[in-house]
C-alpha cells in the first residue's frame, strides 16, 4: 500500500510543484526543456527511488509492475492510434524511402555498435538470446523520433517546404521499423527458453503477438459502439489496453508491440478513432508523468560501463539521423546548404524510446538490462536536452517561444 | 446482443489463453492486469445486462465477480478461478480508494440546507433502526440460542455475547453500495437525501457500536479481562478526531480549487488513499474523514460541483473493480453451510430494518414513500460488517470461526438482494433520474 500512497503523494507533489515553480519563476533554456517534455519527472523518480532516497524501495517497484505494464500498453496505443492509412497513404513514395531508411540506417549502426561494444566488454558469457535483446532495444529506441520534437520545428525560420514534410513524416512513422523488429524479437527470442527457439515456434508467436493486437483493436472498436459518454468511453480504452497489454505480459510478448498494433488497427477500422484520442489525450499527462516518475525512480548510474556506452550511443545515433537526413536531402531535392544536416532536427525521442527500455528491462532483467535501461534514458534526456539547439543549425532559431506542457 | 458477443469473446479469449501452455514452460508472467482488464470489460458487460433486468448494474459487476471468483467456477477447477488470492490481493488495492471516493460523494451529495429542515425525520429513524434492529435481532437470537447449534447447551453469558454481536453486526449496512446505486440511478429528493443522511449517521453508530459491543462481548465472555477504558477513548478519538480532520481536509481542498485547481482527480484519489490507510495507522475512520471532507467543501465553500465532477471522471473504473472483487469474496460455501441460520438471520433483518425505518419515520412526521421505501436503501452489506466477523473470530476462537461464517454467508445474500431492493425503492418514489 506504502507504494501507491507515496506515489500518489510524490505525483501530486511533482506536479503541483512544476506548475507553481513555472508560474513564478521562468529557468533557463535548457532546465525549461525537461519541464517542457516532462523529463524532470525522470528527476524527480530518481530522486525517491532506490538511486536517490531509497522513499521507494526496489520492492515497491517490483510491486507496481502491473501498473507499469498498463502505461506500456497505453503508450503503445496512443503511438498506434496517429497511424491512420488513411492519411498515411496520401503520402509518397520517396517519403516512404526516407522514413524507413533513415529509421532502418540508424538501427543497423546503433546494432552494429552496440554489439560490438557489449560483445567484447562485457559480454561473459550470458545467453546469446540477452546480448541481442540488449542490442536489438538499443538500436530500435536509437532508430525512432519523438514527434512532440519534430512538431516544435514549425517555428525554425528554414523548417518549410518539402524538407519539413519529409521530417514531419519521419517524425510520425520512424519508430515503426525499430519498434516492429523489437516486437518480433520477443516472439523469436522468448526470455523463458535458453538459446533460439524453432523458428516455426518463433514464427508462430510473431503472428500470435500480431493477432492479438489486431484482435484487440477490433474488440475495442466493437465495444466503442456500446459505451454512450465519456466516462464509459475511458472504462472501455482503459479494459482494451490493460487487457491487451496484459496478455502481452502474460505470455511474455511486447506490451508497447501489442498496444501499438491494436492502436493501428483500431485507427483503420473504427470511425470514434476522435472521441477516443481525446479521451486518451485528456489523461496523457497525468500517465505519463506517473510512468516518468517510475521510470526514474529505475535508474540507476551504478556502473561502470555507462559512460561509453551512452557516448557510442549518443555518437552512432547522431550519425545514423544524421545520415538519413542525408538521404532525405538528396531525395527530396531540397535546396543545397545547411539543410543538407536536417537530420539534426531528428534527435528528440520521447515515450516510445523509454517505453521499449522498459518493455525489455522486464522481460529480459539481465545483469546487463541495467545498464541499457540507464543508457537509453540518459540518452533520450539528453537527446531532449541538446536536440533543439542542434536542430537551429539546419532550420536556424525559433521565432517564438513555445510553452508547451508536458 | 453485441455486449452477449463482446462479453463470449471475452470469456473465449481469457480462456484460451489460461489453456495455452506457453511452449510448455509454464513460464507465464503476471496475470494482475490482464484480469484487471477482464473485469472492466466483462463486469461493465455484466452490469448491462442486469441493468436490462430491471436490477442495479452493481449487482452484474457483483455476480461476474462471484461467477469467475473461487467460489463458482473455481469451485468446479482452481484453474478456471480467474481471481487467484494473489490477484485478489493486488486488485483490492483499490478498496481504499473506492470507499474514499465513495465516502466523498456521499459528503457532497448532501446539502446543509436539506439536512437541516430535517434533522428531526434523519435522526430519528437513524435512532430507531439502529435500536430495532439491534435489540430485535438480539432478542430473537436470545430466544432461539438454546435451540441453535452454535450456542445450545452454552452458559447464559455466552449465549448473550453471541446475539449480541449477531445484532451488532445486523445493524452495519454498506455505505459503497448505497451510493454506488444512488450515483448509478441519478437519484435526487427526499427519500434519497434520508438514505444519504442515514448511512452517514450509521456509519459513526456502528463504529461506536462495534467497538462498545466487543468490549462488552469479551467481559461476557472472559469475566477476568476487565473493562477497557483505553478502547473507549480510542472509539472517542475515531469518531471526533475522524470528523475534525475530514473538516480541515475538506478546507483545505476548498482552498486548493480555488488557488490552484490543478489536477484534481489525482489530488481527490491521493487524498482518498491518505484518508483510508494513513487513517487506519493514527486509529481514524477513512470513510468519515472523506465524508466530512466531501461535505466541507460541498457546504462551505462554491467548489462542491467541480470536487464531484472530479471525482466522478474516474469513478467508474473504480467501483467495477470495488465491487467486482467483492463479488469474488463472497463466500458461497459458508452459504452453504450455514443456510438455514444465516437466512434466519437475514430475514430477522429485513424485517426490523422495515419496522425500525418505518417507526423513526412515521414519528418524524416521514412521508409515505420513506415509511414504506425507506428500509429497502439499508439492506446490503460489505466491508465493514465483514470486518467485525473477523474481529468476532479473534475474540471468540471457540466458536468464531462458525460465527464469522454465519456473518460472512448473511452478507453474502445481504449484498445481492441489497442493491436490488434500493433500486426498485429509488424507481417507485420516482427520485431515480431526478439528479440529471
Amino acid at each position: 500500500m506504502q507504494i501507491v500512497i507515496g506515489f500518489l503523494v510524490l505525483l501530486l507533489v511533482a506536479l503541483i510543484g512544476s506548475h507553481s515553480l513555472r508560474s513564478f519563476y521562468t529557468p533557463p533554456p535548457i532546465i525549461r526543456r525537461l519541464f517542457d517534455n516532462g523529463l524532470i519527472f525522470i528527476a524527480v523518480g530518481m530522486a525517491v527511488g532506490p538511486a536517490g532516497v531509497d522513499l521507494l524501495t526496489p520492492d515497491v517497484l517490483e510491486k507496481s509492475g502491473p501498473v507499469v505494464v498498463l502505461f506500456l500498453g497505453w503508450i503503445g496505443f496512443l503511438f498506434g492510434v496517429h497511424l491512420e492509412w488513411r492519411r498515411l497513404r496520401r503520402i509518397v513514395l520517396p517519403m516512404w524511402t526516407i522514413a524507413v531508411g533513415e529509421s532502418l540506417l540508424t538501427f543497423a549502426l546503433v546494432f552494429i555498435g552496440a554489439y560490438w561494444f557489449l560483445a567484447n566488454r562485457l559480454f561473459l558469457g550470458h545467453d546469446a538470446t540477452i546480448l541481442f535483446a540488449a542490442v536489438v532495444t538499443l538500436a530500435a529506441c536509437a532508430a525512432g523520433t519523438a514527434p512532440s520534437s519534430v512538431f516544435l520545428l514549425d517555428d525554425r525560420p528554414r523548417f518549410t517546404g518539402r524538407i519539413a514534410q519529409a521530417t514531419r513524416l519521419v517524425g510520425t512513422v520512424d519508430d515503426l521499423p525499430g519498434l516492429l523488429i523489437f516486437g518480433f524479437f520477443f516472439a523469436f527470442f522468448p526470455t523463458y527458453h535458453v538459446g533460439p527457439i524453432a523458428w516455426t515456434t518463433g514464427l508462430a508467436l510473431a503472428t500470435l503477438t500480431l493477432l492479438l493486437g489486431v484482435l484487440f483493436g477490433i474488440l475495442l472498436k466493437s465495444v466503442m459502439l456500446l459505451a454512450r459518454n465519456e466516462q464509459t468511453v475511458l472504462l472501455v480504452v482503459l479494459g482494451v489496453i490493460s487487457l491487451a497489454a496484459g496478455f502481452a505480459e502474460y505470455i511474455h510478448l511486447s506490451a508497447v508491440f501489442v498496444g501499438t498494433i491494436a492502436g493501428i488497427t483500431f485507427a483503420n477500422l473504427s470511425g470514434q478513432k476522435e472521441t477516443v484520442y481525446r479521451v486518451l489525450a485528456s489523461s496523457e499527462q497525468t500517465i505519463y508523468v506517473l510512468f516518468l516518475m517510475l521510470v526514474g525512480c529505475m535508474w540507476s548510474f551504478d556502473t561502470a560501463h555507462l559512460l561509453p556506452l551512452a557516448l557510442l550511443y549518443l555518437g552512432l545515433r547522431l550519425v545514423g539521423k544524421v545520415l538519413g537526413g542525408m538521404l532525405g536531402h538528396r531525395l527530396t531535392g531540397a535546396p543545397p546548404g545547411r539543410l543538407r544536416l536536417g537530420g539534426l532536427g531528428l534527435l528528440g525521442q520521447g515515450g516510445m524510446a523509454i517505453a521499449m527500455a522498459i518493455n525489455y528491462e522486464r522481460l529480459y532483467q539481465s545483469p546487463i538490462s541495467s545498464l541499457v535501461v540507464t543508457t537509453l534514458i540518459l540518452g533520450v534526456v539528453v537527446n531532449e536536452l541538446v536536440g533543439p539547439s542542434l536542430a537551429s543549425i539546419p532550420f536556424g532559431r525559433a521565432l517564438v517561444r513555445r510553452e508547451d506542457k508536458p | 446482443m453485441r455486449g452477449l458477443i463482446v462479453f463470449a469473446i471475452l470469456v473465449g479469449l481469457i480462456y484460451t489463453v489460461h489453456a495455452i501452455d506457453v511452449m510448455n514452460f509454464h513460464a507465464y508472467g503476471d496475470e494482475a492486469i490482464m484480469v484487471l482488464g477482464f473485469v472492466l470489460l466483462c463486469s461493465w458487460l455484466a452490469g448491462r445486462l442486469t441493468a436490462r433486468l430491471r436490477m442495479p448494474m452493481i449487482n452484474g459487476y457483483l455476480l461476474a465477480g462471484l461467477f469467475f471468483g473461487p467460489y463458482v467456477l473455481g469451485a468446479l477447477s482452481a484453474r478456471l478461478s480467474l481471481f487467484s488470492p494473489a490477484t485478489i490481493e493486488q486488485l483490492s488495492l483499490i478498496d481504499g480508494l473506492a470507499l474514499g471516493i465513495i465516502a466523498f460523494t456521499a459528503g457532497g451529495e448532501l446539502r446543509l440546507r436539506e439536512l437541516r429542515a430535517r434533522l428531526k425525520n434523519i435522526l430519528a429513524v437513524t435512532l430507531f433502526q439502529s435500536l430495532i434492529v439491534f435489540t430485535g435481532v438480539f432478542g430473537l437470537l436470545l430466544i432461539l440460542a438454546p435451540h441453535l447449534p452454535l450456542t445450545a447447551g452454552r452458559p447464559m453469558p455466552f449465549m448473550i455475547a453471541v446475539a449480541m454481536l449477531l445484532g451488532m453486526s445486523a445493524v452495519a449496512k454498506s455505505p459503497a453500495t448505497t451510493i454506488a446505486v444512488i450515483t448509478e440511478m441519478n437519484a435526487r429528493g427526499r427519500l434519497t437525501t434520508l438514505m444519504l443522511s442515514v448511512t452517514m449517521l450509521k456509519d459513526v453508530i456502528v463504529l461506536i457500536l462495534f467497538s462498545v459491543g466487543v468490549i462488552l462481548a469479551r467481559m461476557l465472555i472472559a469475566p477476568e479481562g476487565g473493562f477497557d477504558v483505553h478502547t473507549l477513548l480510542l472509539i472517542a478519538w475515531e469518531v471526533i478526531g475522524s470528523l475534525l480532520i475530514g473538516v480541515l481536509v475538506g478546507l483545505a481542498l476548498s482552498l486548493y480549487i480555488k488557488y490552484v485547481g490543478r489536477e484534481l482527480p489525482i489530488l481527490v484519489l491521493t487524498v482518498s488513499y491518505l484518508a483510508t490507510y494513513l487513517g487506519e495507522a493514527a486509529h481514524l475512520s477513512g470513510i468519515l474523514v472523506c465524508m466530512a471532507a466531501g461535505f466541507t467543501v460541498e457546504n462551505f465553500s462554491a467548489h462542491g460541483e467541480r470536487l464531484i465532477a472530479a471525482i466522478e471522471k474516474y469513478s467508474l473504473p473504480i467501483f467495477i473493480v470495488f465491487f467486482t472483487v467483492a463479488g469474488a469474496k463472497i463466500n458461497v460455501p459458508a452459504l452453504r453451510a450455514m443456510g438455514v441460520v444465516a437466512l434466519l438471520l437475514v430475514g430477522s433483518r429485513l424485517l426490523f430494518t422495515f419496522l425500525g425505518t418505518y417507526v423513526g419515520s412515521r414519528l418524524s412526521g416521514g412521508d409515505r414513500h420513506e415509511r414504506r421505501l425507506g428500509w429497502m436503501g439499508f439492506i446490503g452489506q460489505a466491508g465493514v460488517t465483514l470486518s467485525l466477523a473477523l474481529i468476532i473470530e479473534r475474540i471468540i476462537p471457540d466458536i468464531g470461526g462458525q460465527l464469522s461464517t454465519l456473518i460472512i454467508a448473511a452478507i453474502a445474500v445481504n449484498q445481492i438482494i441489497g442493491p436490488i431492493l434500493l433500486r426498485f425503492a429509488l424507481v417507485r418514489s420516482g427520485e431515480a433520474g431526478a439528479g440529471k
